[in-house]
């Protein structure tokens, strides 16, 4: 197929606070289209620069904004390496912590990106934003912004501050999804352990008006897979842990309507907090035990 | 948050801090973000909206010239390295470090690049201009206090004061109109009672100047954005502050200021000052003798009036107080601090403070005013209404050449303008009633009655 003929690539940002997973989660989505025969590339916007650590082995790869420090204009194969299954691997990269602007480096980068023809020349069915989730600023809303990203998911825990940031971005969404910014594709419960946690992120999803789209489970494979630099896709191919990323790639990449969510504002989030605190620690033995979750 | 304003009045606060730097012999600039932000206080004024930025022939500027790579990796390692290049080939005894918008919202540490300097005993101090801070005048503020806290540091203990030394705040160079020619006016008549002023911008300003600081024995502000570093002064060496309310425009209004200065500084006008004021008056009462038959043919006006904070009320007052005339709006224009609003609008009617352009088109329209007075951007205005002008205030980089409105030298100025306004030819008399403006018959006025059009410009 020519590349006039081919679909457009299908654009997905994932979004998660920091340390929510999310980069585990969205280099186990890219290693299972990838597993599948999909042309995969995955982008990671945030300035720690370790989206695809474990797509690539741990290998060393330069920034696209690394190549902005030097006077000549990158190539391609300067900012990108192969993964997992052929997945085309690329970092933004960012400042050091405290210093310049992550923010306009997201933007540079996509720029920078769209400049070099990335899409046009790698030929990708999908391409994988993986981004910074707590929308500090407009940089980070970049990948939802002017028609990047069509569809964006966000990685959350059952922790108040993860269903904080993705509050956030609910937020961010719906001011950009008037001027063709993307919608929201649903909500990935990620680390899942405590009892509770499935309830509280599905009542959160209800009172947003929006959809829990998979359940991932806190496993220790993906620790251990972690550790080996790999994804579990990769390391355990045959766990049940696989086949729940599996799962969860083959509903990331379905064809279906985005949502336009109903973020809580400030007091609400608060009070809806404060009934789940009551509902864990104050009523008996935990309800949602008793409501058979789990 | 605040909306945009249209025709902002002299450009942005780092416009303010570069036009005040250059003022000032022996002070250097370097501006600390992207090119365009030192280029454009060198822009020229003219085109659409005149007068809405910082005046042309400016001399080349030290800048950091930020890329975006500096925006994203920060760019205090470019700033570094300019400021050395800076002190090592730009003569200058002061050099001081301007932020723009950019490096104020990236967080560059600015401060600990010039302690890298100041550490090496070079004299560098660092000043947040960035443009969102506000106007050039709140910049040139910014600026000055700078500058006050930095002599402050570098001499802690006053050492001692200079008899009569006058430190001269409130006038912002090359922003307002006239600054150059009010400044040299001021200095005359503070020498005229024995005292000396010490300008620091301007010809007889400078390093020197900035130094003494210290030594004078009383701050004169003459408009709210010389309270800054007079009220730093204050704090630090005790130095009272002498608020006056604005430029005195006409003998009598030279004649309060100096009289307030006297009572602060404890030391009454001797009999060869007292003389020179009175010169003062008579020179005002040659001119207002001279001119009496075309003013009373001109009638008593009904005046709109906009113009900056040193200048509207005093204008105003004069032509209240001496000519007679009744104001339908005075308009401050420069966005000066709420507190000063008492002071700057005592015994004056109607006034207002407005800084966007379309605020003060319409207050202007409103107003039911027979004439119009301000600076270029009225002008079009006047003529939009068909209204008599009076040019008092010019556009900047004619301000500097031009002689300013301080003094009974500057009430015979504006007197002059007023006439040349209605009485062009010197005739006398060209008016035998005032013209009543009446809605409908805008057109008429200004052939009506002999008063002859605004003047119009050429080449437009």
């Amino acid at each position: 197929m020519s590349a006039k003929d081919r679909p457009r690539a299908k654009h997905i940002a994932i979004y998660g606070k920091g340390g929510i997973g999310k980069s585990t989660t969205t280099s186990n989505i890219s290693a299972a289209l990838a597993e599948a025969g999909h042309r995969v590339i995955q982008i990671g916007c945030d300035p720690k620069s370790d989206s695809t650590t474990i797509l690539r082995g741990g290998a060393e790869l330069p920034t696209v904004l690394d190549s902005l420090r030097g006077r000549t204009r990158p190539r391609l194969a300067d900012i990108s390496a192969l993964g997992f299954g052929g997945v085309l691997c690329i970092e933004a990269g960012g400042p050091v912590p405290g210093v310049g602007c992550a923010g306009r480096g997201i933007s540079a980068a996509v720029d920078l990106l769209e400049r070099l023809e990335v899409f046009e020349e790698f030929e990708p069915d999908y391409v994988l934003y993986d981004v910074l989730g707590d929308v500090v600023c407009g940089g980070f809303a970049v990948p939802i912004r002017e028609g990047i990203a069509e569809t964006a998911y966000v990685v959350t825990s059952s922790d108040f501050m993860a269903i904080f940031a993705a509050n956030n971005l609910f937020k961010a969404i719906d001011k950009y999804a008037p001027s063709g910014g993307g919608r929201l594709g649903g909500i990935i419960a990620n680390s899942l352990q405590l009892p509770h946690a499935r309830a509280l992120i599905d009542d959160f999803a209800d009172r947003t008006g929006t959809e829990v789209v998979g359940y991932v489970p806190r496993s220790t494979e993906v620790a251990q897979s972690e550790l080996y630099g790999q994804t579990v896709i990769e390391a355990v191919p045959y766990s049940e842990q696989a086949e729940i990323y599996r799962h969860l790639a083959r509903r990331v990449v379905a064809d279906h309507e985005g949502q336009l969510p109903k973020p809580l504002n400030g007091p609400d989030l608060k009070d809806w907090a404060r009934g789940w605190g009551d509902r864990i620690f104050g009523a008996e033995t935990v309800v949602v035990a008793a409501q058979g979750q789990r | 948050m605040s909306r945009a304003l249209i025709g902002p009045a002299g450009g942005c606060a780092l416009h303010g801090a570069i036009l005040t730097a250059l003022a000032i012999d022996g002070v250097v600039p370097l501006v600390h973000s992207t090119p365009g932000c030192a280029l454009r206080a060198g822009l020229s004024l003219r085109g659409p909206g005149r007068a809405t930025t910082a005046p042309a022939a400016l001399p080349p500027l030290p800048s950091t010239n930020l890329a975006e790579r500096h925006v994203v990796f920060g760019g205090t390692s470019r700033l570094r390295e300019q400021i050395k290049n800076t002190l090592a080939v730009v003569p200058g005894r002061l050099l001081t470090v301007l932020t723009g918008c950019p490096t104020e919202m990236i967080g560059d540490d600015v401060t600990a690049m010039v302690k890298e300097v100041t550490t090496q005993g070079e004299a560098v101090i660092d000043i947040a201009t960035a443009g969102f801070h506000g106007t050039a005048r709140h910049g040139a503020e910014s600026f000055m206090t700078a500058l006050a806290n930095w002599v402050g540091k570098l001499d802690p203990r006053r050492r001692g004061t200079e008899a009569g030394l006058v430190n001269l705040f409130g006038i912002v160079p090359r922003v307002d109109p006239g600054w150059l020619g009010n400044l040299e006016e001021i200095e005359r008549l503070l020498a005229g009672v024995g005292l000396k002023v010490n300008p620091l911008i301007g010809p007889s300003g400078g390093f020197e100047s900035l130094q003494a600081l210290p030594s004078a024995e009383a701050s004169l502000v003459l408009s709210p954005w010389g309270l800054g570093p007079a009220r730093t002064l204050s704090e630090r060496f005790g130095i009272p502050v002498v608020q006056a309310a604005g430029l005195p425009v006409g003998a009598d209004a030279v004649r309060q200021v100096l009289d307030l200065l006297s009572e602060v500084l404890g030391r009454p006008i001797d009999e060869a000052g007292q003389k020179f004021l009175d010169v003062e008056q008579r020179l005002e009462d040659f001119v207002l003798n001279e001119s009496l038959e075309s003013l009373v043919g001109i009638g008593r006006r009904r005046f709109a009036l906009a113009g900056g904070s040193l200048v509207a009320g005093p204008v105003a007052r004069f032509l209240g107080d001496v000519l007679g005339w009744s104001s339908a709006a005075i308009l401050v224009t420069d966005d000066p601090p709420e507190q000063s609003f008492g002071p700057l609008s005592a015994g004056l009617d109607r006034v207002r403070f407005l800084s966007d352009a379309a605020a003060i088109a319409e207050a202007v329209r409103a107003s039911e005013a027979d004439v119009v007075i301000g600076g270029s951007a009225e002008r079009d205005l006047a003529e939009q209404l068909r209204l008599p002008f009076v040019e008092v205030f010019p556009p900047s980089a004619l301000g500097t050449l031009s002689e300013g409105h301080a003094g009974a030298r500057g009430a015979r100025r504006l007197v002059a303008a007023i006439l040349r306004t209605f009485d062009p030819e010197g005739i006398g008399a060209t008016i035998t009633t005032r013209p009543v403006l009446e809605r409908g018959n805008e057109t008429r006025l200004a052939t009506v009655d002999g008063v002859p059009a605004p003047p119009r410009r050429i080449g437009r």
